[in-house]
């Protein structure tokens, strides 16, 4: 491997000669994946590079990047340099990147993986430490060796409702079943809500389990193989097809896409509410202004439980430059200001620092969405800390959930096959 | 020719050493990683003879259904996709053939246009004509009151694959055409002639003169257009994600999420060679169909 | 010319119908980048009720997100140096195994015949771990290296160069030209078709692919124009087609007008080309 890896670097060199052009760009971002030129550089004046990595494509992108863009402004020794993706977690891996955005339900799973760095020193560096958080931040941010995310906020799923079409909001599955009648959806083409073929559609049936109190973990992986998962699926099924509280056969991110419309002529169909994550508020609002409605999710089945999630920032293993971590602990001590963090919650999040949420509180007609998710703290169910979680729910997350909202009248002899394979291959993900 | 040892050793220098490092090694590298236990993160954990062949092959792992899933879904959209990519493309061909010559370029031109378009901007385009709830197509088909509900073309199957297969037709039908109708300039103008003298028709004509003078051409990109079929990856991760519930998932994209959310490098290289292995039967498959014609020359 | 019988009034009408569904999605891209949120989700017409500037002016503001200029220049240089790299190392492999004797040249040809069945996917991965471990993601290097392994283009010029009497070449070499002029003077131009029609495919083609650049490259300033568009398809906050389509509009123009320009060469070319 060593001949080999000699071979291409020498070809490298030619390559680089070759193209002359294009050298500067390339070795700039050579450089700066690499830990000791970028320490070196500090001591010639020049900015340390942070690599930052996030996935806010929505809305809320905006908002982390005036919070990176506040700090490069605020001081002149360092500098983030953050990539907003689609691909966060798969570039992370292949790629170096100093520091990422993490969520709660990924952290054991990174943190088994030895892909993160314990970070007391860094807290302490910055002036922080676990209890300036929420202490439901402890369950995912903690681990027998040491801390290792920072809690930046929590997002819960969010009932949002046009007032217009809405007067007031529902709490109860019957409170839809009436709202349907007034709408009239066979006429007027305006659903009660919009069932949407992917996006938040894992908090959608998440939404059903957790609200019927379905125990969905066994053994360290997911289990799905009971009849108590199956019946909770069954009921969405029955929201579509049985009580057409949505239309059925919609699209991807559907769910925004029809609260957001409005039906002129009946060929498109249009949600009066919309169960979705915080961070499509901006847009939201920007449609609808004052005739948004934010309140929490209804209980659609026994009893109210919202699902939820967290993000935080994590720091690559990789880091080893003590400049580069100075500059990390600078930009926590910059972020973990509640004048600061509070951009967060502009962005329709919630933030977890104990400082920022007094702060959001005296203010509660500029945060709504903080003010709704405050309330349903401690009904939030965020995904166990089970190794591998995210890859063990995709097949519920793919074939089960579209089996659910596309096959008419499902029955259970139907689903439980799915419930199966589901749970079979959650159980194999778990292991490796 | 007496050129040095030397200098013919020298010209050749360059494609070898690039072959080596960026065909051959990579190749018994992949290869080397399908026999071991090969994280992405952890690098190599071992050596575990055919094992991972073993578990998609012939297990009842996940990797076992996700593997014939993928290739069950590869081979439909070439079962769709290659029907139109060829006939119709030959179709197009012998339309611009027999064009006036003064219009003959401009169609030409536009019919092999949408190939230099991207395929992330193909998905762009279809994603947002074909949307189910308030995509173009839909809006059109509702308000001429063709259809009374939208329909699921990027939602539901068998819709899904229809809408693949259109943007695909639509994006590389243009390059088989253009092989065609290059053969078919190729055929000697008399021999039509004389046949419309004697009063042939025009299946006829196809059948007989046409068809057996661009029999190779034919082949040729018959095998490629199933080539190129069976690599689909770009259309389906971009307009469907895959889905809906896993229906368009096609084998690269399995192959692409063992090792890339799975961490399973031995996993997915192992997955790589198999599905190598069928495409070289396939290959395989045309070589023996113009055998007679195409004598691989080693001299 | 098949035939004569159907008139070429009724041929041409139909040409312009063909021609209609292949022109219809870019006459829908670029009428869309003209429309507003709500005319380009609830509108049935092609064209926009009112032009809008708007979603060229809010592409352009966010450089920072999707630069696409930089994306174009990224493009230019991967597909240019990668085609003159596949082009300069093929032409001296086929002259090498046509001309001049290499010492193994069964053996190369017949590893030529292997490399050549044998699909790109077998080496995109441990190609990209390859590349991970030495630091060179995210450069240009990877996007652009591998294309001087090309074995089907060395396969091709060489039958290509077997087609050809190398009398010629004898001669200007008995007259004491050196390797250099006779390679300049008489084979270039013997070759320049074949080369024309595989410059082009292997220029398009690293023009079109996705999958190996999706996994090389991960900062949005490296992104070619192929992954660029991806990278606005997959992020969610596109729920404005218009956005969208401009953003594909600015990245599918210039492709286009190079083809348009180019096409007579092109066509040329696979005329020309050793496909038979």
């Amino acid at each position: 491997m060593k001949k080999l890896i000699s071979m291409v670097t020498a070809l490298a060199l030619i390559g680089s000669l070759l193209t002359g052009c294009q050298s500067g760009s390339s070795g700039q971002s050579m450089s700066g994946s690499s830990a000791d030129s970028a320490g070196s550089a500090a001591g010639n004046g020049e900015k340390v590079k942070i690599s930052f990595i996030d996935g806010f494509t929505g809305g809320d992108g905006a908002y982390m990047k005036k919070i990176i863009d506040g700090f490069n402004a605020s001081q002149d020794k360092y500098e983030i340099d953050e990539l907003t993706t689609a691909d966060e977690y798969v570039k992370f891996k292949s790629d170096d990147f100093d520091m990422l955005v993490i969520h709660s339900d990924w952290i054991s799973t990174y943190h088994g993986d030895g892909l993160l760095r314990e970070l007391s020193d860094v807290y302490k560096a910055a002036g922080i430490s676990l209890d300036d958080f929420h202490s439901i931040t402890t369950s995912y941010t903690k681990y027998d060796d040491g801390i290792y995310a920072v809690p930046l906020g929590l997002y819960a799923n969010t009932m949002f409702y046009n007032k217009k079409l809405v007067k007031t909001a529902p709490k109860t599955y019957s409170d839809l079943v009436s709202l349907r009648d007034q709408l009239d959806p066979e006429k007027s083409g305006i659903y009660p809500m919009a069932v949407p073929l992917t996006g938040d559609h894992q908090w959608l049936y998440m939404t059903f389990l957790t609200q019927y109190g379905v125990n969905f973990v066994k053994d360290g992986h997911l289990n799905f193989d009971t009849e108590e998962a199956c019946n909770a699926f069954l009921a969405l099924n029955k929201l579509i097809y049985n009580d057409r509280l949505s239309p059925a056969n919609l699209g991807a991110n559907d769910h925004l896409n029809a609260f957001m419309k409005n039906v002129k002529d009946k060929t498109n169909m249009q949600a009066a509410v919309a169960l979705m994550g915080p961070w499509n508020y901006t847009a939201a609002k920007e449609k609808y202004g004052d005739d948004l409605g934010i309140a929490a999710i209804p209980v659609l089945g026994k009893e109210l439980k919202v699902p939820a999630g967290g993000h935080n920032f994590a720091v690559s293993s990789k880091v080893t430059d003590q400049g580069k971590l100075d500059g990390i602990a600078a930009f926590f001590k910059y972020a973990y200001q509640p004048e600061v963090m509070k951009i967060w919650a502009d962005a329709g999040q919630t933030p977890v620092h104990l400082k920022t949420i007094e702060y959001i509180k005296q203010n509660p007609d500029q945060y709504p969405v903080s003010m709704v998710t405050f309330d349903i703290l401690d009904k939030c169910e965020i995904l166990p800390p089970l190794y591998n979680v995210r890859e063990q729910i995709k097949y519920a997350n793919e074939t089960v959930y579209n089996m659910v909202i596309k096959t008419p009248n499902l029955t259970k002899e139907q689903l439980m096959p799915e419930l199966k394979k589901a749970t079979e291959s959650a159980a194999e993900l778990a292991q490796q | 020719m007496k050129a040095g040892k030397k200098v013919s050793v020298f010209f050749i220098l360059p494609f070898v050493l690039f072959f080596i490092l960026f065909w051959l090694v990579p190749f018994f590298y992949g290869f080397y990683m399908s026999l071991h236990n090969f994280s992405l993160i952890n690098g190599d954990r071992g050596f575990i003879g055919v094992d991972n062949y073993i578990k998609i092959l012939f297990s009842s792992s996940m990797y076992h259904s996700s593997f014939f899933l993928g290739l069950k879904n590869t081979l439909i959209f070439v079962a769709l996709s290659v029907p139109p990519l060829v006939l119709l493309s030959l179709a197009l061909a012998l339309l611009v053939d027999n064009l006036p010559n003064k219009v003959k370029g401009l169609f030409r031109t536009i019919y092999f246009i949408s190939y230099s378009v991207s395929v992330t901007a193909v998905a762009s385009i279809f994603i947002w004509m074909l949307k189910g709830n308030g995509g173009y197509l839909n809006n059109l088909l509702m308000n001429l009151k063709i259809t009374a509900a939208p329909i699921p073309w990027l939602e539901s199957q068998p819709f899904v694959w229809i809408s693949l297969t259109i943007a695909t037709v639509w994006w590389t039908i243009g390059y088989n055409m253009m092989l065609f109708i290059n053969g078919l300039n190729e055929i000697d103008v008399s021999i039509y002639e004389a046949s419309a003298i004697d009063g042939a028709g025009f299946w006829t004509k196809f059948v007989s003169i046409t068809m057996p003078n661009i029999k190779n051409i034919f082949f040729f990109v018959l095998m490629t257009t199933i080539i190129a079929s069976f690599n689909v990856y770009g259309q389906p991760r971009l307009m469907t994600a895959g889905g809906p519930g896993q229906t368009t998932k096609p084998l690269i994209m399995v192959i692409n999420s063992a090792i890339m959310d799975q961490n399973n490098m031995g996993i997915g290289n192992a997955m790589a060679i198999l599905m190598g292995l069928i495409i070289m039967a396939v290959s395989l498959g045309q070589y023996f169909m113009t055998k007679e014609k195409e004598k691989i020359r080693i001299k | 010319m098949i035939t004569k019988k159907i008139p070429n009034i009724i041929l041409t009408i139909i040409a312009c119908i063909v021609a209609y569904a292949f022109l219809l999605p870019l006459l829908f891209m670029v009428s869309t980048s003209f429309k507003g949120l709500s005319d380009a989700l609830g509108s049935s017409s092609l064209l926009p009720q009112q032009v809008t500037f708007k979603n060229y002016v809010d592409l352009f503001n966010q450089t920072s997100s999707a630069p696409i200029l930089k994306w174009a220049f990224n493009t230019l240089v991967v597909t240019v140096l990668g085609t003159m790299l596949r082009l300069i190392t093929s032409t001296l492999a086929a002259y090498s195994l046509a001309r001049l004797n290499v010492p193994f040249k069964k053996g190369i040809l017949i590893g030529l015949i292997w490399a050549m069945a044998i699909p790109e996917i077998v080496t995109y991965f441990p190609l990209f771990y390859i590349f991970k471990n030495t630091g060179m993601l995210n450069t240009y290097l990877p996007l652009i290296l591998p294309s001087g392994a090309g074995a089907m283009t060395v396969y091709l010029i060489y039958q290509f160069m077997l087609g050809f009497p190398r009398e010629l070449e004898e001669a200007a070499f008995v007259d004491g030209a050196s390797l250099v002029k006779i390679l300049l003077r008489i084979v270039l131009p013997s070759v320049k078709p074949i080369l024309i029609t595989q410059g082009f495919i292997v220029f398009l083609g690293l023009y079109n692919t996705y999958l190996w650049p999706s996994l090389v490259v991960s900062r949005t300033e490296m992104n070619t124009i192929t992954l660029g568009i991806a990278s606005l398809v997959l992020g969610e906050n596109y729920v404005n087609p218009g956005l969208m389509m401009a953003a594909t509009v600015v990245a599918v123009i210039p492709t286009i007008l190079i083809f348009m320009f180019l096409n007579k060469y092109i066509v040329r070319g696979f005329t020309q080309s050793g496909i038979k």
